[in-house]
């Protein structure tokens, strides 16, 4: 596990972008999507720090925690649009609960079951 | 006795009159039914709707037309029971509106019944107007409270065999002496009382009234009642009211009025123009059917002629009530029933089951009181039809009506007498055109003038009836004395005629021939141009100077002869006649001749005088000639006037009899409007009582509620639903759809056309306006009484409160499951990381549990503050609780948390504990924790720092609590967080946002 880690940081690894307030559960993706042999980028708990990392490095897709506290992640998401990055939701929300613009976005429900979490990564993934 | 009680009943209300009696009477009350039998000591009530009527003894049901409703049903059972009872009807007149039952009554009188009316005591009758109208027709026997009545008809009932009076046995052609002298004895009280005569009447009709009246009066024998007579005025008019009573009938005898339509009424019509009259006297018209048969018959004939004269028939009685029943000329239909129905179609209007003559009828009739006995004559009639009035006259008085009939006829005029009627001795004056049915021809009297009939001063003058026998005694001799008189007068009385105060002659003497002379030109019977020219001036005033001074006046005129140079002096006396002071006086001119005048002795110097004197004489008498000619002309032109002025005036009289027609027909309708008004203003007020409930309700509802008719126009409105659609009083009568407040619902407008259409109610939610008012809008149908619709009613509910509560609650549920997955993720995640970082199993539970029971404890925090903010002090101190507090100081100032830094916080200090115990300050026995806080510049600064533990070994930078503790803090916006491990102990520094 610690190597799987290491090996996250890895150049050639595709990088997942990791966005959830909630430090406990974006840990344990983070462990979860390097365990499945990505790289992580993150987890970023808020806009502003997400869109940094955006902007710093190499993101080729990433997985969005809608609601961030005061905030949602839709300011993020429309930047991953606009760049063309491909992205998914988790939330515990229904999904016509989401904002209107991202209804037909993919989406992933809490709790996020690990199968699912790879299938969603490799359906962004192939995309691209 | 039976009862059978008639009453107003309105046909749309059930009656329940027979049960409120029967609560009151111990005898059988039962609703009638038609062809009911009557049976004494029962009790029938008249059913609504229907008209009732009595045949041989059994009751008969007709329907009543609901279109004409009769307004007399008294009166046509009261009708129809006289007829078919006679003497043993009663009828009483209890509380009610309008005049019914004054005509029954009438006719139950006239049959012999005995009839009561309710008077007023303190408490009744609620409704006064038909008992009073029966008491003031006269015809009530008892005017009495309804508690006596039944002692009256209890004493009638008895007393019914129980009078035992002289004449009423007596066959006919017979006379009772002992009657005879009852009848003068009371006909005398009746005559200086009542002013009438009744001594003359028929013995055996006078004591059958007599009878009647003495039953009413509970008396036994006669004594008591001339006693009571004598007494009681009262009872004087009582009777004399019973002796006018006749039994008329329309057409009554119509064999005899068939033969009179056929020779007598064409004779009146013939030949005469339209502007020539018809005058027909029916005197004794009592309640007026014969004269309308005539009338009919008259008008039949009229109608079949180009140019029809002018009909004008009189008719008169003395007895005033029944000429207003005349008036009237309504009828029940039982007065009826002999009529050709086709005549009663034609002439009579139905009213009910009342027939009213027709207008055209009713317009050639003209009523007066007027006695044919007593008062003066009509006179320059056509026809006089008096049927059935002669019989209640005794000999004397016929043979004293004969001639009055003969001077109101004119010459060849026509008299129709009753079928058991005569002339009797005077044939001279009638010829019998038709003895059967009693029709006379009145005879011109040969040359002598008309003569008022004598007679006419009985109730001036100075008889007494006791003497009636004597007087005709005296006929006899009389008779002698004046065949003496009249050949004395014949020949040695000198030449005079009777002249009125105008100077027309009634009577001429003979021997008036050298007086006399016949003037050229139109027949004439004036005095002053028939006698010769040069009387006429003396004579006009010597008749003036009789009028005036009233006595005998005389003067000597010179008559001469003519081819005669000599003339004959003639005495000339004018004196009023003797005769009755009310009446015209009449004047007696006697002529007397006085011999020849001498011419003088010629002499010569007196002969140019004379010559002279003659001519002036001559010239002054032509100019008095002439002046006379114009006083003649003028006078002339006002007799013309004069009757123009008795022709305006009979006018004016007929015009005031159609108004009092009309008058009592106005009364009778109001009368009849007043009862309804009452009834109307009882349902006004039960109608604004339920109306101000109705306005209470809809105000209380709070409910907007909107009326809308057939055209979806505004009816009604709740002041709910004026203030939702800004509605006003004047929006009443406007379309629904015109309302701006419906335009903002144009979804509305279609649905209640939908439901006026379907009839099917429906219900649905509007969506919620600006303000966040949400209204609930039920649609029903209107349905009017009958079930059609009529409109539709809109109500609208405010479900404000409803809809943001429902609202609140989704809110809620979604946010419960949000919380719920984010829960069950975490739980995951911790579980996930726990086992990742625990090497040992055993480990691995309890550390996870122990988290567990640390998160469980910051959140109950949280849900006893309800998730607002946690106080600092509270969740170290719950959470040091857990790891033994007496060793862990915490210091610092209040300050609260939002939920997330406070949950961040509790886990932080979880680790921090955990962690202390196992390796710090709290696993030795001396070892200390410091958690101490300042504010600083809107910031936590939050201080962990641990002492007198054992050295702390340095930690392992990946463990899982270190990452924990440092991810939890900085995780967490604008945070930072370090932790380090010096020698002396185990340091936690954070810096965390607090809240404005």
């Amino acid at each position: 596990m610690t190597g799987d880690r290491t090996a996250g940081s890895g150049r050639g690894k595709p990088a997942v972008l990791i966005v959830d307030d909630e430090f406990l559960l974006a840990y344990d993706l983070t462990e979860e999507v390097e365990a499945a042999g990505y790289g992580v980028v993150g987890p970023a708990h808020s806009v502003a720090s997400a869109l940094d990392l955006i902007e710093a490095e190499r993101t080729d897709c990433a997985i969005l925690d809608v609601n961030l506290g005061k905030e949602t992640s839709y300011p993020i998401a429309e930047e991953l649009a606009a760049r063309g990055i491909p992205f998914t939701f988790i939330t515990g929300y229904e999904i016509r609960q989401l904002d209107a613009s991202f209804r037909e976005a993919p989406l992933l429900c809490k709790p996020v079951q690990t199968h699912a979490l790879h299938a969603k990564l490799q359906e962004m993934l192939s995309g691209t | 006795m039976a009862f059978i009680i008639v009453t107003h009943l309105s046909p749309e209300r059930t009656s329940l009159l027979h049960e409120v009696i029967s609560r009151y009477t111990k005898l059988p009350v039962q609703v009638a039914e038609d062809q009911m039998h009557l049976r004494p000591h029962n009790i029938y009530v008249m059913p609504e709707g229907k008209i009732l009527t009595v045949k041989n003894g059994r009751l008969t049901l007709t329907d009543d037309n609901p279109a004409h409703r009769e307004r007399k049903p008294i009166d046509v059972f009261f009708a129809s029971l006289a007829a078919d009872q006679g003497e043993h009807a009663v009828g009483i007149v209890l509380s009610g509106g309008d005049g019914d039952g004054t005509l029954g009554i009438k006719v139950i009188k006239e049959h012999g019944g005995i009839t009561f009316a309710q008077s007023a005591d303190g408490s009744g009758p609620r409704n006064p107007e038909m008992p009073a109208s029966a008491m003031a027709s006269g015809l009530i026997d008892f005017a009495v409270p309804a508690e006596l009545m039944p002692r009256y008809l209890l004493q009638l009932q008895n007393g019914t065999d129980a009078v035992d009076l002289p004449g009423l046995e007596t066959p006919p052609g017979k006379e009772d002496s002992a009657a005879q002298r009852l009848q003068a004895e009371i006909s005398e009280l009746l005559r200086r009382h009542a002013g009438h005569d009744f001594s003359g009447y028929k013995n055996k009709t006078f004591m059958r009234r007599v009878a009647r009246r003495m039953k009413v009066l509970d008396l036994r024998t006669i004594d008591a009642y001339v006693a009571r007579l004598r007494d009681d005025k009262a009872e004087i008019m009582a009777l004399f009211r019973d002796l006018l009573i006749n039994v008329t009938n329309f057409f009554r005898d119509s064999e005899a009025f068939q033969c009179l339509n056929e020779t007598v009424i064409p004779k009146l019509l013939e030949g005469r123009g339209a502007s020539e009259r018809v005058r027909i006297w029916v005197p004794g018209c009592a309640t007026g059917e014969e004269v309308y048969s005539l009338a009919i018959l008259v008008l039949e004939q009229m109608e079949d002629l180009p140019a029809a004269p002018q009909v004008q028939i009189f008719a008169t009685d003395i007895d005033e009530q029944a000429l207003s029943v005349a008036r009237a000329g309504r009828y029940p239909e039982a007065l009826l029933a002999g009529m050709d129905p086709a005549r009663r179609a034609r002439y009579f209007r139905q009213d009910g089951a009342s027939y009213v003559v027709v207008k055209e009828v009713r317009e050639l009739c003209v009523f007066s009181p007027h006695s044919v006995i007593s008062d003066p004559p009509f006179s320059r009639m056509d026809l006089v039809s008096c049927r059935n009035l002669l019989i209640y006259l005794g000999v004397e008085l016929q043979s004293q009506v004969i001639p009055t009939f003969h001077y109101a006829l004119k010459p060849g005029g026509y008299l129709f007498l009753g079928t058991s009627e005569g002339v009797s001795r005077h044939t001279d004056l009638f010829a019998a055109l038709n003895k059967q049915h009693r029709i006379f021809q009145s005879r011109s009297t040969d040359g002598a003038p008309r003569r008022l009939p004598i007679g006419l001063d009985r109730l001036a003058g100075q008889h007494r009836i006791g003497e009636t026998a004597k007087r005709r005694a005296e006929t006899n001799d009389m008779r002698l004395r004046q065949r003496g008189e009249a050949q004395v007068l014949e020949r040695y009385a000198p030449a005079h005629v009777i002249v009125t105060s105008e100077g027309e002659i009634l009577h001429f003497s003979s021997n008036t021939g050298h007086i006399m002379k016949i003037p050229r030109g139109a027949p004439s019977r004036q005095l002053f141009d028939l006698v010769r020219p040069e009387l006429r001036v003396e004579l006009r005033a010597l008749l003036r100077q009789a009028m005036e001074t009233n006595k005998p006046a005389s003067r000597q005129v010179l008559m001469l002869e003519s081819g005669d140079a000599d003339g004959r002096m003639v005495g000339l006396t004018a004196e009023p006649l003797d005769g009755p002071d009310d009446e015209e006086t009449l004047y007696l001119v006697l002529f007397t001749l006085l011999g020849t005048w001498a011419q003088p002795a010629s002499v010569e110097e007196s002969g140019a005088i004379e010559e002279k004197m003659e001519l002036e004489l001559r010239d002054l008498r032509e100019r008095l000639q002439s002046t006379i000619e114009e006083y003649e002309t003028a006078l002339e032109e006002l007799k013309s006037s004069n009757e123009e002025l008795v022709s305006v005036n009979e006018e004016a009289q007929s015009t005031n009899e159609e108004l009092e027609a009309s008058k009592e027909e106005m009364q009778s309708l109001n009368e009849e409007l007043s009862t309804i008004n009452v009834e109307l203003s009882a349902s006004v007020e039960d109608l604004d009582r339920a109306n101000t409930d109705l306005k209470n309700l809809y105000a209380a509802t709070r409910i907007a509620t909107i009326f809308l008719d057939e055209a979806l126009v505004i009816r009604n409105f709740t002041p709910a639903a004026a203030s939702l659609f800004n509605l006003r009083e004047t929006d009443i009568g406007r379309p629904f759809t015109d309302l701006a407040g419906a335009l903002r619902y144009p979804d509305l407008q279609d649905r209640v056309k939908q439901v006026y259409r379907s009839g099917e109610a429906t219900e649905n939610k509007l969506p919620a306006r600006g303000d966040g008012t949400a209204y609930l809008s039920r649609l029903m149908p209107y349905r009017s009484q009958s079930g059609d619709i009529s409109g539709v009613i809109v109500t609208l509910v405010d479900i404000s409160s409803l809809a943001h509560a429902e609202e609140q609650q989704k809110l809620l549920i979604s946010e419960l499951n949000h919380r719920v997955k984010n829960m069950l993720a975490l739980v995951i995640s911790l579980t996930n990381s726990t086992h990742k970082t625990t090497d040992a199993p055993d480990q691995f539970l309890d550390k996870l549990l122990a988290r567990l029971h640390g998160m469980a404890r910051a959140y109950s925090l949280l849900s006893q503050s309800d998730w607002t903010r946690v106080s600092l002090k509270d969740v170290i101190r719950t959470e040091a609780q857990a790891f033994g507090a007496e060793r862990i100081e915490v210091q610092g100032p209040d300050v609260t948390l939002r939920p997330s830094q406070s949950l961040a916080l509790s886990m932080v200090i979880h680790e921090m504990a955990t962690n202390a115990v196992k390796y710090g300050a709290l696993s030795n026995d001396v070892g200390l924790v410091r958690i101490s806080w300042q504010v600083k510049e809107g910031r936590l600064e939050f201080h962990w720092r641990e002492e007198g533990g054992p050295e702390v070994p340095p930690l392992d930078r990946k463990g899982f609590g270190l990452t924990l503790i440092e991810g939890q803090l900085r995780s967490q916006p604008d945070t930072e967080a370090s932790v380090s491990f010096p020698p002396e102990g185990a340091l936690l520094e954070a810096s965390l946002p607090l809240e404005d």
